[in-house]
């Protein structure tokens, strides 16, 4: 039985917070060489969360840490996550998920594990590839328990699809991870660093440290006054749209400002920083911004109407299901006007409606 | 109560609890159909992204780390510059982004803090086997052998300065 969250027709959106975070991964895991790490001593690797328990106590060598071991992991993990993207079969995919998750989660660890700190932007994109896998899982165990013709009530309840729980849950997540850095900010940094001057010290050494980026704009814009008063205010404004970023659940005008603000925000920190979160770019306009995604899609459908005929005529290529979706969405929102973005999401519902 | 006193109090902990509440019930509204296995899934999240934050000690609870970007208000002015010096004579920064992709700044204070570990500036056996980690990736990524790595830590000329002083670490010689 083909699994729902792809829809009752097969269609799944080319953009789905599943395919986008496979997506991450995949990139992420072409351009790692983890295995490199496999050269320095065991004593440059520290104890990293519950993998721990598998890389090996600090100072002690481990098997895991062996350059074969994880390339094979690396290459692996990134064919698993090629067969979670593209296949059709319900159980290889959950299958495949559940086995790039494991070689994603023990990889990261590894990279951790070297680090003098945690570098914050694979954890969002990592917990969000947990809950896809989840989602996979949970319909895996619906398919079984309906080969056996046991129907599960909650599993079956108003036809929710993993689609939406992995949105629910990955929104969560984002949204949770924004405020607690927008709070903590406010209650450790205070006044000095929230609309203060303490931020522009870390923007000029961001811009003399390594990178991979080079940028060196912040000292130039800093020695001009406008350029302070801009950097702080926008720095102040960043975080109170942190704290508030619940907001997204709430209201579609403070979504559309949140989405366009964090976005710039993070464009900003590498420009002013060289630091560019761009997993989390990806992740939040898949999981909140996807009514304007599909907008954008049926935009492109009227560029290149032989695109959009093409998706009328329901050919199978992820860029064209888009178009799809896109068709669903605007029939929504032509109906119900001011239609709840929640409604847009809900994959059951463009289905439905899409020609 | 300054901000060191601030991890672990009780009032930081029901701020952390605070925000997953609401923004769980917030959440909730548009997704008040959802059966009970998604809404385990989302509080279980929502529970390990609390715990990892109150706890703060993010190598223990990864993936669920704490998030505290950007809240100090004073920084080390100072920055590290790691300069290899290959087979052909060329001298050129280390490449880290070679081995470490997404957190080559990471990889670089991790190796800072054994070279301030051993307090020394040469012939240190924990910070060579680490330099020669470096110099077999090295090798690997560049195809060609690393003679001599120099570790300097630069000033910035003020707090918005430009990169100063630079006095030199630590030194290894492949001679």
């Amino acid at each position: 039985m083909a699994a729902r969250s792809i829809g009752p027709d097969g269609n799944e959106p080319a953009l789905s917070v599943r395919r986008v975070v496979l997506l991450i991964w995949a990139t992420i895991l072409v351009l790692t060489p983890y295995e490199r790490l496999a050269a320095l001593p065991p004593l440059t690797f520290d104890d990293v969360g519950i993998v721990a328990v598998f890389v090996g106590r600090p100072r002690a060598p481990s098997a895991l840490v062996q350059y074969d071991v994880l390339l094979f992991l690396r290459v692996s993990g990134l064919l698993a996550l090629g067969i979670s993207a593209f296949a059709q079969v319900p159980r290889l995919r959950c299958l495949s998920h559940c086995f790039a998750f494991a070689s994603v989660l023990v990889l990261d660890s590894v990279a951790k594990s070297v680090g003098g700190y945690v570098n914050h932007a694979q954890a969002v994109p990592l917990i969000v590839l947990g809950i896809v896998t989840a989602g996979q899982v949970f319909e895996e165990v619906d398919s079984y328990w309906r080969s056996r013709g046991m129907s599960r009530r909650d599993a079956d309840r108003r036809g929710w699809s993993a689609d939406e729980g992995v949105v629910w849950a990955s929104g969560v997540t984002i949204v949770i991870a924004y405020t607690f850095t927008g709070a903590n900010r406010i209650v450790y940094g205070g006044g000095s660093v929230v609309g203060g001057d303490a931020i522009l010290p870390q923007m000029v050494l961001a811009s003399y440290q390594y990178s991979a980026f080079g940028f060196q704009v912040a000292p130039d814009i800093i020695e001009t006054a406008w350029g302070r008063g801009l950097l702080r205010t926008g720095f102040a404004a960043v975080t109170c749209l942190e704290v508030l970023a619940a907001g997204v659940f709430c209201r579609d005008w403070f979504r559309r400002v949140w989405l366009l603000s964090m976005s710039a925000f993070h464009i900003a920190a590498l420009v002013l920083m060289n630091i560019l979160f761009w997993e989390n770019i990806l992740l939040i306009w898949a999981v909140f911004g996807r009514s304007e995604l599909d907008a954008a899609a049926r935009m492109i459908g009227r560029v290149c109407p032989s695109v959009h005929e093409g998706a009328r005529h329901g050919h199978d290529s992820g860029g064209l299901q888009l178009v799809v979706a896109a068709e669903g969405a605007s029939i929504v929102q032509g109906e119900e006007g001011m239609a709840s973005y929640w409604a847009v999401v809900r994959t059951r519902t463009w289905h439905k409606l899409a020609p | 109560m300054v901000a060191s006193d601030l991890p672990g109090h009780p009032v930081i902990l029901l701020m952390y609890v605070s925000i997953s509440g609401v923004v769980l019930l917030v959440s909730l509204r548009s997704f008040s159909t959802a059966p009970v296995r998604w809404r385990a899934t989302v509080l279980l999240v929502a529970t390990l992204m609390t715990a990892g934050q109150s706890v703060d000690r993010p190598k223990l609870t990864y993936p669920f780390v704490s998030w505290k970007m950007y809240a100090r208000d004073t920084v080390r002015p100072t920055f590290q510059r790691y300069l290899v010096t290959d087979d052909r004579g060329d001298i050129q920064e280390y490449p880290f982004v070679a081995v470490a992709f997404s957190e080559p700044r990471a990889l670089i204070e991790r190796v800072f803090r054994a070279v301030e570990d051993c307090a020394c500036s040469a012939n240190d056996p924990t910070v060579d086997s680490i330099v020669l980690g470096l110099g077999a990736i090295y090798r690997e990524a560049t195809g060609r052998a690393m003679m001599a790595l120099h570790i300097y830590d630069v000033s910035l000329t003020g707090p918005t300065g430009a990169p100063g002083v630079q006095v030199l670490h630590y030194s290894w010689s492949a001679n």
